[in-house]
């Protein structure tokens, strides 16, 4: 039969495009990186990339800019999921209740922040958080506090990158909270209130175990997200530190992982260190996953997303 | 309606304090209705602030308290922009995006079609390097990915921004999940009536997958639209910036001349339109498939 020698090849004809691409794009540059990582290279023309075996990575954890870098970013992480989880969950849950006027308003402008560029939204909080004309020193202000340089000050550096994280990236758990609570039949709130289950005791019981699946969705793409930062932090800290630009804000306050590699790459030209870097931030994200789905006993045969 | 007050209510209340506890709740339902409409308008105010900045004179920007609506409605921002390379760069995005979204559908969608649809060697081993790759961070490939570029000469060229991103484990992935619960008959009445491989995939299984196809695209054209990084080390002409880079390059000419910033916001307002649009005619399926992905 025609049909059946053709449907023996096909799945390869389909298949031959993305693997092309697949094996040139990624695969092959995933091997590449490693590669670089274990040399000097410094991109110039004609500087071939020269064998250097460990010492990018034993240079590099001697840097303390790096381990400055490493605990910038894992304490953005912290403070993103410990700042925006709760948020997300008490939208999402009022928002889920019958009793919520203006509901299609709500919603779009929570939605939004997921619709606006990136790089717009850091620009936009540039000025906002400006300690000559913004409106939050000008907020501050009308209680008697500040001005503050809030990009330019080492000490609130970081708040200010956590501000600008709750706006842009509270949306995306919220719409997974609200689905997750969707998925909880009501009926296991009637039986809690026969039980005498009060609200808080309902919450704890009957909502929070049965969001565990979401909640774990939530911080895994959370603690990657921040793990990833450049953009916003690129962006928001531009006027500020010494160099602009590569320098990660005052004291070092703003400089993150992939910031790090950007500037190791970039302004000091070692690219071959920047891919080092750049393995190590892929190592470290894995771990964490791992971590995170462990804990969670997402592994486990039974576990994790059984319950959707 | 757990957790609308934080009292805890007694098992059976007496019959009179019922009107004292519904009286509570009703408070405290108003409060949270007033907090949650002060948030949105949290939400909203850069937003606002941008559009309304961007008709401001520099004066009125740079000065307390800020206005809502501009004092004196004034285009100067957005004429100024024109002079720049901003209209190019708009059109370099739209260009950019549009073709790499579309390749990124067509080449995930046949990968997704033939990992649900045929049996075949390997394609559980190949499947699982697909779907691992979904843990490789884009950003750690920028390097070697740079390096690469450098040899194919392809450094400052619109291929750079497209096709290292074509092949798009994450589509293949959820779109895989959607496929593979399509009745398998349909297939095999349309092999019956003789119809090619190929019509199968266009004609039966695409217009089938055309909600998680449309979720998946919103998905791409945000990450497209806002992508930073690699268009900032592969571009160095300032004729091919896209739009991140581009309003980027107008942010460092305000650090000489403050009079860009109205500028730069007319740019943001310009740059966040169609982000918007799409994102408000596509919020329903985006939703569906950010959730569709996370069942899967």
């Amino acid at each position: 039969m025609r049909g059946s020698r053709e449907s023996r090849f096909a799945p390869y004809l389909f298949l031959s495009p993305f693997l092309i691409l697949f094996s040139i794009f990624t695969i092959y540059p995933a091997a590449l990186g490693i590669y670089l990582s274990l040399t000097k290279w410094t991109g110039a023309v004609g500087q071939e990339p020269e064998l250097i075996g460990l010492s990018n990575y034993r240079r590099m954890l001697k840097d303390p800019s790096f381990l400055k870098a490493l605990t910038n970013t894992g304490w953005l992480a912290v403070a993103a999921v410990i700042v925006i989880v709760p948020t997300a969950l008490f939208l999402a849950m009022i928002l889920n209740t019958h009793w919520i006027r203006l509901r299609t308003f709500l919603r779009t402008a929570f939605f939004l922040p997921i619709g606006t560029p990136t790089v717009v939204i850091a620009m936009v909080f540039i000025v906002i958080y400006s300690e000559h004309y913004g409106a939050l020193n000008w907020l501050l202000g009308l209680v008697g506090l500040g001005p503050f340089d809030f990009t330019g000050t080492p000490a609130f550096v970081k708040p200010a990158i956590v501000g600008l994280l709750l706006w842009q990236w509270t949306s995306v758990p919220m719409i997974y909270f609200l689905a997750g609570l969707q998925g909880i039949p009501p009926s296991l709130y009637d039986a809690a209130l026969v039980d005498g289950a009060g609200p808080w005791a309902s919450f704890r019981r009957v909502t929070l175990p049965l969001l565990r699946p979401v909640s774990l969705l939530v911080l895994v793409l959370l603690v990657n997200d921040a793990i990833r930062i450049f953009d916003q932090i690129f962006i928001l800290l531009f006027f500020t530190g010494a160099p602009y630009q590569t320098s990660g804000g005052p004291g070092e306050q703003g400089l993150t992982l992939v910031l790090y590699m950007y500037r190791s790459a970039f302004r000091f030209r070692e690219l071959g260190f920047g891919a080092a870097v750049g393995v190590s931030i892929f190592v470290l994200g894995l771990g964490i996953a791992l971590v995170q789905l462990w804990r969670f006993g997402a592994l486990r045969k039974e576990g994790g997303g059984a319950g959707h | 309606m757990p957790a609308t007050d934080t009292e805890r209510r007694p098992a059976a209340p007496p019959a009179g304090s019922r009107d004292l506890s519904l009286y509570r709740r009703r408070a405290v339902r108003i409060l949270l209705q007033v907090l949650l409409v002060v948030a949105a308008l949290l939400a909203l105010y850069p937003l606002i602030f941008m559009v309304s900045g961007s008709f401001k004179r520099v004066s009125e920007l740079t000065s307390l308290p800020p206005t809502l609506i501009p004092r004196a409605f004034d285009p100067g921002g957005y004429e100024q922009l024109a002079t720049t390379g901003f209209p190019r760069w708009f059109a370099n995005s739209i260009f950019v995006t549009v073709l790499r979204v579309s390749l990124t559908i067509l080449v995930s969608s046949m990968a997704a079609f033939a990992f649900a649809v045929y049996r075949f060697p390997f394609r559980r081993t190949l499947f699982i390097i697909v779907v691992g790759s979904l843990l490789l961070p884009f950003e750690v490939l920028y390097l070697p990915l740079l390096s690469l570029m450098i040899d194919l000469d392809w450094m400052n060229t619109y291929q750079a921004l497209i096709l290292p991103f074509v092949a798009s484990g994450f589509s293949v992935f959820v779109i895989h999940q959607y496929m593979v619960s399509l009745p398998s008959e349909l297939i095999q009445a349309a092999r019956v009536d003789g119809a090619s491989e190929w019509r199968i995939y266009w004609n039966v299984a695409m217009p089938l997958a055309r909600p998680i196809l449309g979720a998946i695209s919103v998905i791409l054209f945000i990450q497209t639209w806002n992508s930073f990084f690699w268009p900032l080390i592969v571009l160095q002409d300032t004729d091919l910036f896209v739009l991140p880079v581009g309003l980027t390059a107008l942010l460092a000419r305000v650090f000489h001349e403050q009079d860009m910033w109205t500028a730069v916001l007319a740019g943001s307002t310009l740059m966040t339109i169609p982000m918007v649009i799409v994102f408000l005619v596509m919020q329903r399926q985006l939703v569906a498939g950010l959730t569709e992905g996370f069942k899967a």
